[in-house]
């Protein structure tokens, strides 16, 4: 016959009431908890007691209905009682416990990180913008361009006329594109930001006169108006604000208590990866949009080519600009079949 | 089991001269929290977030647990779904903040206004939570300030603060930790707060001195630097253009003179740690700290550049080392003996407004 009961493990006993340690040993059998010593002599069921889980090496503590407690360090007979009573660990603290575990856990972190920024946020951020109402997106567009006309751009020098020509042909080439939202089509002096086009949340499209001034025709410029119409077509500065903010809250909570400034430089460099995604988008937006109206991508590539030469773009690697290698976007252009 | 006080059977006030000085230990793991801090995280990222919860209660109970005076370790008692609820509401609070500026200046002004209003409630409940939910012995600890005291001294000082432009921020943080210091109970004994206004100030003048020399060091530290890369690259450039050169340079000054930046905070932390501690008493029972705010930092700034260059991976172990030195620098002065400390009343708990204190957590990061 197999002796019944197991060795007693000690702890410290707390009667709930007062701050005394008393020094007790315990032990389990028949589903009863006894404990002894230092002027207590209890018994209880073992059902009623509470055990904390284990957590690395710390005690555990039996909590007793009326608020007494025991606290145990850890043992080989207190395993042993809490083997043969009840459950020893949660199926967390067994994670904890093994290095092989552990291991497992920071691949399946780092997995999962990646595979949310490259996937889960653009598509979380795709789906939130195309169901944000549009006032929130007129509100941020308007901001951007009072801001812009507060002194970085001056009105526009070109003709009424000719501005009023390219708004025609925008009109006749863009077609029913019924996810295009309502845009307008505005001319600027472009001082300080020189040659550019932008493309503002709130549908306004803004060609600056040194941009013009690069193009042989028209038919350049509309190129440019094209690639524009897709940021606004997939909504990428709604979608870029909003990933831009989730990644700077989730780097926030990630630094945790080293400053936020710690992961500046970190999130701006993924931002940038998200904004050359951006780029690459409107590219092909842009090349569809040329080719619908029997015109060649390499518009575009051409002066996507004398706008990068016009700012003297600079020869850091391609990581650290937010528009990937002009040279790379100009050969896909070039090579663009469609869709 | 190791005894430490040797007379069982003799009630406290017959031994009223009796004095034994407890050492605070802490006994954890750098190895060990690493895989419960782990095995943790990546249980919150899979429940996206929902997980982190338990995961916090997980942590704060292995460093309670693994904290030991006088033989006994301390315990964390707060409840995940409580925590959860004051992480929702948290992120409610953010989005709002966040949101409100663009949708119309006047809905801001009321989101802010509210928030101000709301403010002294959440530090309130944040502050009675956490010391509702710890305990010693079996006995909880308690908070014994109110929405009416906090906001008070919140808002004067942090007006204080304001108006002399940043001048009285030593005030501030002397005044908020007085507040928490002072109305911490365990049991039947009520906690006093001991450093002086002085003290804060002096602390601050230092840091700022300190924090001043930064930009000395790191100018010379980028002379030098950039005479050596100079004479090393000479024709040949190895990385292909000028650019890149500087950044190979100024990169790892930029993260040296940050790591040193974050540095001066470490200091402020430990020294204020010794400013609360040293002095603190329960009732007749004193605290002595006795930190080297210097070899914390230098471990700190250390730990710091560790966690960065491991993106963050070496924050587990950092924390570990770090609380270690806190704990273990605290002592407690026992007049007699504190077995005769009791438990409140349910009556007491009630009026006190206890089962508030259940309801939810804000993570403040007080």
């Amino acid at each position: 016959m197999p002796d019944a009961s197991p060795p007693p493990f000690f702890g410290l006993y707390y009667d709930g009431a007062t701050a005394r340690a008393r020094s007790v040993r315990c032990t389990v059998s028949q589903g009863q908890l006894h404990i002894q010593g230092d002027g207590v002599d209890r018994t209880e069921p073992i059902a009623t007691v509470t055990l904390s889980d284990q957590l690395g090496s710390s005690p555990r503590k039996l909590s007793l209905p009326d608020g007494a407690s025991v606290e145990a360090p850890l043992s080989a007979e207190l395993a042993l009682a809490l083997g043969s009573a009840r459950g020893h660990a949660s199926w967390v603290a067994r994670l904890e416990a093994r290095w092989l575990y552990a291991v497992l856990a920071l691949i399946a972190s780092m997995a999962f990180i990646a595979a949310g920024y490259i996937w889960g946020l653009p598509l979380a951020s795709k789906v939130i913008a195309q169901r944000l109402s549009p006032n929130i997106i007129d509100s941020l567009g308007e901001q951007t361009m009072k801001a812009l006309d507060g002194g970085m751009v001056a009105p526009s020098r070109i003709s009424t006329a000719r501005q009023q020509n390219l708004k025609d042909r925008l009109r006749i080439m863009r077609g029913q594109d019924a996810a295009l939202p309502p845009h307008t089509l505005l001319f600027r002096d472009g001082r300080g930001i020189g040659a550019n086009a932008l493309a503002l949340p709130n549908g306004n499209i803004v060609v600056t006169d040194q941009l013009m001034a690069l193009a042989t025709n028209d038919d350049q410029v509309l190129a440019v108006i094209g690639h524009e119409l897709g940021h606004l077509q997939q909504r990428h500065a709604l979608r870029g604000l909003i990933q831009g903010s989730i990644l700077a809250a989730v780097a926030a909570w990630y630094a945790g208590d080293i400053s936020a400034l710690a992961v500046g430089l970190p999130v701006l460099l993924l931002q940038t990866g998200y904004s050359r995604e951006f780029e690459r988008e409107a590219d092909r937006y842009g090349a569809n949009f040329l080719l619908a109206n029997g015109l060649s991508p390499a518009l575009l590539a051409e002066m996507l080519e004398r706008l990068e030469s016009a700012h003297k773009g600079g020869s850091g690697p391609d990581y650290f600009s937010t528009h990937p290698d002009t040279a790379e976007r100009a050969a896909a252009l070039r090579r663009f079949k469609g869709t | 089991m190791e005894m430490i006080q040797d007379n069982p059977f003799e009630p406290a006030a017959q031994a009223p001269l009796q004095s034994t000085t407890h050492r605070v230990r802490f006994a954890g793991s750098g190895a060990e929290y690493f895989r419960i801090w782990i095995v943790n995280v990546a249980l919150s990222l899979l429940t996206l977030g929902v997980y982190s919860a338990w995961a916090k209660v997980r942590r704060l109970n292995y460093f309670y647990r693994q904290t030991s005076l006088a033989g006994s370790s301390f315990e964390y008692h707060g409840q995940p779904i409580s925590i959860l609820k004051g992480r929702v509401l948290a992120v409610i609070l953010i989005l709002l903040w966040n949101v409100a500026p663009q949708i119309h200046p006047l809905f801001f002004a009321a989101v802010f206004v509210a928030g101000l209003i709301i403010l002294p409630w959440l530090i309130t409940s944040a502050l009675r939570f956490r010391l509702h939910n710890s305990s010693y012995r079996g006995l909880r600890f308690r908070f014994t300030g109110s929405i009416k005291e906090t906001a008070r001294v919140f808002y004067l000082s942090a007006l204080l603060s304001t108006i002399s432009f940043g001048l009285a921020f030593p005030y501030l943080k002397w005044r908020t930790k007085r507040y928490f210091f002072d109305h911490a109970a365990y049991g039947s004994v009520q906690s006093t707060f001991s450093a002086r206004l002085g003290s804060f100030f002096r602390l601050y003048v230092q840091a700022v001195f300190l924090a001043s020399l930064l930009p000395i060091a790191i100018f010379i530290g980028l002379l030098v630097m950039f005479q050596g890369a100079l004479n090393v690259g000479g024709d040949r450039m190895p990385f292909g253009s000028a650019d890149m050169q500087k950044i190979l340079v100024i990169a790892p000054a930029i993260f040296l003179a940050f790591i040193m930046y974050l540095g001066v905070f470490a200091f402020i932390r430990a020294r204020t740690h010794v400013l609360c501690w040293d002095g603190l008493r329960f009732g007749e029972h004193g605290f002595r700290c006795h930190l080297n705010p210097w070899r914390y930092t230098a471990i700190a700034v250390r730990n710091l550049a560790l966690t960065m260059l491991t993106l963050g991976l070496y924050k587990p172990f950092s924390d570990i080392q770090l609380a270690t030195l806190l704990a273990n620098a605290i002592e407690l002065d026992c007049a007699g003996d504190f077995d005769n400390v009791v438990t409140r009343t349910q009556a007491e708990d009630r009026a006190g407004g206890e089962e508030t204190a259940e309801f939810f957590d804000m993570d403040i990061g007080l």
